[in-house]
Order: structure tokens, then C-alpha cells, then sequence
């Protein structure tokens, strides 16, 4: 079975949840193979994801029974999941009683059902898809985008494995579900605990609420996985004050850490004996690509480390020719078997087969250090071209928050303008003042506008688009 | 303005709610569509500069829903009567 579940103590915990539902490694195996009797066509299944016992267990009997799982947010907005259902057809759903999508349920037969959850029949018939696809994940989570990312079995595995491997997760630890399950680092945390055996704490709680909290200290956590806006609010939260008994592990991947609050955590970290990972990954690569060892994170600031283990980074020119000298700036390429499949942006490409042969281009520039230590400098084009000289709109967002502590910034480039958005309204004034300290800038080439809330992903990303969208309209 | 006015302007500048909906039936984390964490801690750091205040740990946290918001404002010493 997936993840070798069956070989586990029949006794042993693979996952408890907040409302107390504790399930054995023995009671899984047992619900999946109850899933695998219902001899489902090889078909695709939307699973409308939450962290819970039902979400987890009926997408590792989807992938057992051989059906390929779309993961997909409970919350989605109704008239987005209805376009994907139009676009994808999926055979089957598996829901959430608490779902209220009943719409799209009310004549469709249910064929299974546990924890909360029931798998529905659709008037949709099964179409044929690649024999290699797995699973499938949204590139773009809650705006609605068709593009899909296909992933195997193979990639799952591999990269499950190299993550065990490198984050020493042994059968004792306890994850806790910081990190949605629809979003590829989030279930990258499930995979690899079930993977070495472990236990995953499931709560639809976030990190603010005391509930969380609550749980979190009744289950004795030992691990948990942050994106960098995770740990901003778990820095205004005082997390970083306190010791914690029994958390040992904490890993942050999702985009880069300000070098200000890596210093601040890693400090915390050594002194409390506990194991911070900054790591880098896409949903392209499965999830992880590269992680930097705790005992350096104090040394790298803003590095994302070494490639995880059986992976391998190259560096290119715009020729796609490999750099070899260390400290150039090139495009990063990743090679590995948690490469996944390629995209899929309607139905008919869930035929395709694999496009990228364990070979992912980035899109994310980046240099090494001398001693193989890798750097993401920015995105390919997240450049602004200002007076002849390129300058990276993510170095301008590092140089203003750290300028300005605390405060949200987002920079994008429009119509050749360097366009900055914050919700501080004390800062719009001085941040080109400040500006003009370290790039090239004059007052025609540059806006401040105040917001609100600047848009933020469901993993924690600022959506750039949205900021354009806004731009465009005003 | 009182002060519980000026707190029903904050959660209806953040959250986009309307005089109706500003009760513990609507009004909870996580349920009412627009209140995630981003928000969370936008009417957090708005109440405090607007009170003068600081939150807690606890008082981040445990900020769950409408009532609660008055209560823990009251409790830093904010007169919400």
C-alpha cells in the first residue's frame, strides 16, 4: 500500500484530530481497503480538502483504489469549483458533510462513506488518463485557475522518502497541520510522517486561534511547518519568547524568510533545542527541492541551502548553457525523481505523459557560494529594468521590510514604473527617500499606494496579479 | 464615538460586515468568509493603536468571535459600556 501503511503497528497512531477522533495505522489500512472493494473505474475525483480525518483518509483510498485525486480547498468558492467541475468532469467527489454544496449533490448516488466524509457519483463517465498520473494539484489554489500540476506515484514516494530522510522523521514524531492539505508543503508534511510512520496531529484550527494552541499542547507536538507569513504571525504571537517541551523540529519553506527573522529564530532555535529547516520547493518538484542543514542556518542567511538528498541543482545561462563558476546569477534547474509530470490545463492532457524527464526549470534565478550553498536572488521576471539597470522587485520588498519592520509591502513593476503597496499609511511618504539610498530612482519611476490588506494566498504568497488587476482599474 | 462604536467600525472597516451581522452568530473566526489570519491580525494591530493597548498572546488567540473582542477589550482597561 501507499506509504507502506500496512506494515506499520496495527496499534500505532497515524492520525488524531481536535474533536478527539484518534485513527490507528490499523484502522486506516482497513477503511482504505473497504475503498479499494468498491471497485471504482480509474476515473478522477475532486477531493474537497480539510485537515481532518475524513479529507485524509478518503484521498489515500482514492490513490489506493487506483483513481487519481484533484485536491481541492472545502471552503472554494462555489462558482469556481463549478467551472472546474465543467472543465475536469471528475467521475467522483469526496465531500464533507459540512460542505455546503448541495447543488452539485442532490441526485448523485453515494457509494462510501466515513468520518464525515462521502464519496458521490457523478453523471460524469470516467475518461482515460496517463497510467503514471497520481494526483493532481492546483498551481494557483483559491483563484480558480485551470493549470494543474500532475504528479506520480513515483514522485510522491521519492520525495517523501528524501524528506524523512533529511528531516530524520522517525516513527515518534508528531506533526501538527499548520499548512492546509491541498497545498503541496502541507502535504508534504502528512506523506512523510506516514511514510516514516509517525503521527499527524489534524486540526482545521489556525495558528492564531487558542485552539490550535490547545491542541497542540494536549497532543505534545513535535514538529511544525510554517510558510514565512506563518512565522511573522507566530513572531506577533510571542511563540519565539516561550520554550516548548516537546517541539523539536520546525521547518519554513513557501518563500523566502526575511534574513531579519531567520537570525531571530535561528538564535531561538539553538537555544532552545530545537531544529529550524528553511527549505525551497515547488509544487512542480512534488514539494521539496533543497534544504539548509539547522547547524547552518545562522551561517547562510537567506540561503535555501543543499539539495535534498538523490536531488541535483544546476545553474544556466538565458542559452540554457550551465554556469560552472560559483557566485554567477543564472536560472536554477533541479533534477531529480520528485520532478513531476508537467501541467495540465483541461481534461484532455491528463493523457499526456511525462514531459519533463526529472528535469524542472525553476523560473527562480539564483547563485552558489564556494561552498555549494545555493541563493535565490528572484524570480526570472520579477525584474524591473529602471534607468538600464535591473533591479529585482524582491530585493526592493526585502530592503523595505526590513527598513520597516512589521509592515506589509508589496512591489510590482506596471507600465515600466516601480509600483510599491503598503498599509502603512506613516511609510508612503519615505520610502522613496529610502529608495534613493540604494537603487536608481526618480520620482516619475516610482508610486506608493496605500491599501488595506494587500491579497495574500492561502499559502501565505502575495498574489501579484491581484495587484495588477487593482492598477489596471484605478 | 464610544468606544464599542469605535470597535464595530474596526471589524467593519477589516471584514467588510455590515450593522446586522455584528453578533456571535455571524461575527466568528474562520466561519465569517473574510476573517483569516491576515485580517486577524490587521484588527488586532488596529485596535491597539486605536486604544492605545497591547494584546497578549492570549488575547490574540482567544479573539474568536464578537463578544470576545469586547471582552478582551475590556479587560486591558478599555471602558466599553
Amino acid at each position: 500500500m501507499l506509504f507502506g501503511i500496512e506494515k506499520r503497528p496495527t496499534d500505532q497512531r497515524a492520525f488524531c484530530s481536535e474533536d478527539g477522533t484518534i485513527v490507528t495505522y490499523g484502522a486506516l489500512v482497513e477503511l482504505v481497503r473497504r475503498f479499494v472493494k468498491i471497485k471504482l473505474k480509474r476515473a478522477l475525483v475532486f477531493c474537497l480538502c480539510e485537515n481532518s480525518p475524513g479529507a485524509v483518509t478518503g484521498y489515500l483510498g482514492i490513490m489506493e483504489a487506483g483513481c487519481v485525486p484533484l485536491l481541492l480547498d472545502a471552503k472554494l468558492k462555489e462558482e469556481i469549483l463549478d467551472s472546474l467541475l465543467k472543465q475536469y468532469q471528475p467521475a467522483y467527489l469526496w465531500v464533507p458533510d459540512n460542505c455546503e454544496k448541495e447543488y452539485i449533490l442532490n441526485s448523485c448516488p453515494v457509494l462510501f462513506q466515513c468520518f464525515g466524509y462521502k464519496l458521490y457519483q457523478t453523471e460524469y463517465a470516467p475518461y482515460p488518463m496517463a497510467d503514471n498520473l497520481a494526483l493532481l494539484l492546483t498551481t494557483s489554489g483559491s483563484t480558480g485557475s485551470p493549470k494543474l500540476v500532475r504528479l506520480s506515484r513515483k514522485n510522491i514516494i521519492e520525495n517523501g522518502k528524501a524528506i524523512v530522510k533529511y528531516l530524520q522523521i522517525d516513527k515518534e514524531e508528531r506533526a501538527i497541520t499548520s499548512l492546509p492539505m491541498q497545498y503541496t508543503y502541507g502535504l508534504s508534511v502528512i506523506h512523510s510522517h506516514l511514510l516514516a510512520g509517525g503521527s499527524v496531529l489534524l486540526t482545521k484550527s489556525s495558528i492564531v486561534q487558542q485552539s490550535f494552541w490547545n491542541f497542540f499542547e494536549k497532543e505534545r507536538a513535535t514538529s511544525l511547518a510554517g510558510v514565512p507569513y506563518t512565522y511573522e504571525l507566530l513572531k506577533k504571537i510571542r511563540f519565539f519568547e516561550r520554550q516548548s517541551t516537546h517541539l523539536h523540529v520546525l521547518t519554513q519553506a513557501g518563500g523566502g524568510l526575511s534574513e531579519t527573522l531567520q537570525k531571530e529564530i535561528g538564535e531561538w532555535a539553538v537555544k532552545s533545542q530545537v531544529r529550524f529547516y528553511i527549505m525551497y520547493g515547488q509544487t512542480e518538484a512534488t514539494a521539496r527541492m533543497s534544504y539548509l542543514p539547522p547547524e547552518k542556518c545562522l551561517d547562510k542567511p537567506g540561503s535555501i541551502g543543499i539539495p535534498i538528498p538523490e536531488g541535483k541543482f544546476f545553474i544556466v545561462d538565458s542559452e540554457g548553457k550551465e554556469i560552472k563558476q560559483q557566485g554567477l546569477i543564472g536560472e536554477l534547474v533541479y533534477q531529480g525523481s520528485n520532478v513531476s509530470l508537467g501541467y495540465a490545463e483541461c481534461r484532455m492532457d491528463l493523457q499526456k505523459q511525462d514531459e519533463r524527464q526529472g528535469i524542472l526549470e525553476t523560473g527562480d534565478l539564483a547563485r552558489m557560494d564556494s561552498e555549494g550553498y545555493y541563493y535565490i536572488v528572484g524570480r526570472k521576471s520579477r525584474f524591473i529594468k529602471l534607468f538600464g539597470s535591473r533591479i529585482s522587485l524582491d530585493d526592493c520588498e526585502r530592503l523595505l521590510k526590513e527598513k520597516y519592520p512589521g509592515t506589509e509591502i508589496a512591489c510590482i513593476s506596471y507600465q515600466e514604473k516601480l509600483i510599491i503597496f503598503t498599509t502603512e499609511e506613516t511609510i508612503v511618504d519615505k520610502v522613496y527617500e529610502y529608495l534613493t539610498e540604494h537603487i536608481q530612482i526618480n520620482t516619475q519611476s516610482y508610486s506608493c499606494i496605500l491599501l488595506d490588506t494587500i491579497p495574500i494566498s492561502e499559502s501565505g504568497k502575495i498574489i501579484y496579479r491581484e495587484l495588477e488587476r487593482y492598477l489596471s482599474i484605478t | 464615538m464610544t468606544n464599542l462604536e469605535k470597535y464595530q467600525e474596526v471589524l467593519k472597516k477589516h471584514l467588510g460586515a455590515t450593522e446586522e451581522e455584528l453578533n456571535d452568530e455571524k461575527m466568528v473566526y474562520n466561519r465569517y468568509p473574510k476573517w483569516d489570519s491576515v485580517r486577524h491580525m490587521s484588527i488586532v494591530a488596529e485596535l491597539e493603536e486605536k486604544f492605545d493597548i497591547s494584546f497578549e498572546t492570549l488575547d490574540i488567540t482567544s479573539f474568536n468571535q464578537y463578544s470576545a473582542g469586547i471582552e478582551i477589550l475590556e479587560k486591558l482597561g478599555v471602558s466599553m459600556q
